[in-house]
């Protein structure tokens, strides 16, 4: 049974908590949600069918908070970045993906293993098998990025946005 | 016809603080009056407006605060402050100016 107050306050709930003004800007997005299904109620519609066009409009939570991160933190900043290169690459391909899913997978992707080589640095320090391990972690974290299912072209992407970073190779042609 | 997206931007700010500048408003309505306003020419996508709220709070061109509303919820209401008002009269300005040199050049091409 669809509990429309339910579905309002879980779709809420998907908003991030990390910001400071996370809980105002809840109260007032769903202010807004109700306002809209209040008037697709009237129209004729079901509170299911309500509650999703009036969500569908108001974009996906993820959405709406990558447009208030935007120039917040470095990280924000990196998804960014990689997003343009996803989407330069992605229109160069012709090719349809989403990149703002695609790219925060990537930079965290990056820095779970970047986070993963730096502890074992330290606790392999003394060992004789340090740079063994390290090679190790280096392969698995390739192969798991190349690996990661739907996103085989990471690693080119990766390699253009490292280059991007890096300020080198600006707009070359496809390889 | 639908306006351009960058024109979109461009005139999100003179048409919010003119709204406000008619009287405190909160989100939703907001985009109603627009689309009203704007005979539907003009339609926001729902999302757009609120980071741009924010923005503008911050800058002071508008200032907040919560009222209970009648269906007892709570609301956010914004009003236009000083500065937003002399930014409101700036910007009429120029789309003015603007829309005053567009008209200028009207049929004055050189034979």
């Amino acid at each position: 049974m669809f509990n429309l107050e339910t579905a309002v306050d879980e779709w809420c709930q998907g908003i991030g908590n990390s910001q400071g003004e996370s809980s105002e800007l809840k109260e007032e997005l769903k202010d807004h949600l109700y306002c809209e299904i209040e008037a697709l109620l009237e129209e004729g519609l079901s509170d299911q069918q309500a509650f999703s066009l009036a969500t569908k409009k108001l974009g996906q939570p993820d959405a709406l908070l990558d447009e208030y991160s935007k120039n917040r933190n470095i990280f924000s900043k990196m998804c960014n970045s990689t997003e343009a290169s996803l989407s330069e690459y992605s229109q160069q391909r012709n090719h349809v993906m989403s990149y703002k899913q695609s790219s925060k997978r990537i930079i965290g992707q990056s820095l779970l293993w970047a986070a993963a080589m730096l502890s074992s640095a330290l606790l392999l320090g003394e060992s004789e098998r340090y740079s063994f391990y390290l090679l190790l972690l280096i392969a698995i974290s390739t192969t798991s990025i190349a690996m990661d299912p739907g996103h085989k072209e990471v690693l080119k992407i990766e390699r253009r946005y490292i280059c991007r970073l890096l300020g080198i190779g600006k707009n070359r042609g496809t390889p | 016809m639908a306006l351009p997206k960058d024109l979109v931007a461009a005139s999100a700010t003179p048409l919010i603080l003119s709204i406000l500048h008619n009287g405190d408003s909160y989100g939703y309505d907001i985009i109603q009056q627009v689309r009203e306003f704007s005979g539907g020419e003009l339609e926001w996508a729902d999302g757009m407006l609120y980071p741009i709220l924010h923005r503008l709070e911050k800058k002071q061109f508008i200032e907040s605060y919560w009222e209970k509303a009648e269906s007892g919820r709570k609301r956010k209401y914004y009003r236009i402050s000083k500065g937003g008002l002399e930014e409101l009269v700036q910007q009429r300005n120029n789309w003015e100016k603007l829309s005053q040199i567009l008209q200028n050049l009207k049929g004055k091409h050189h034979v």
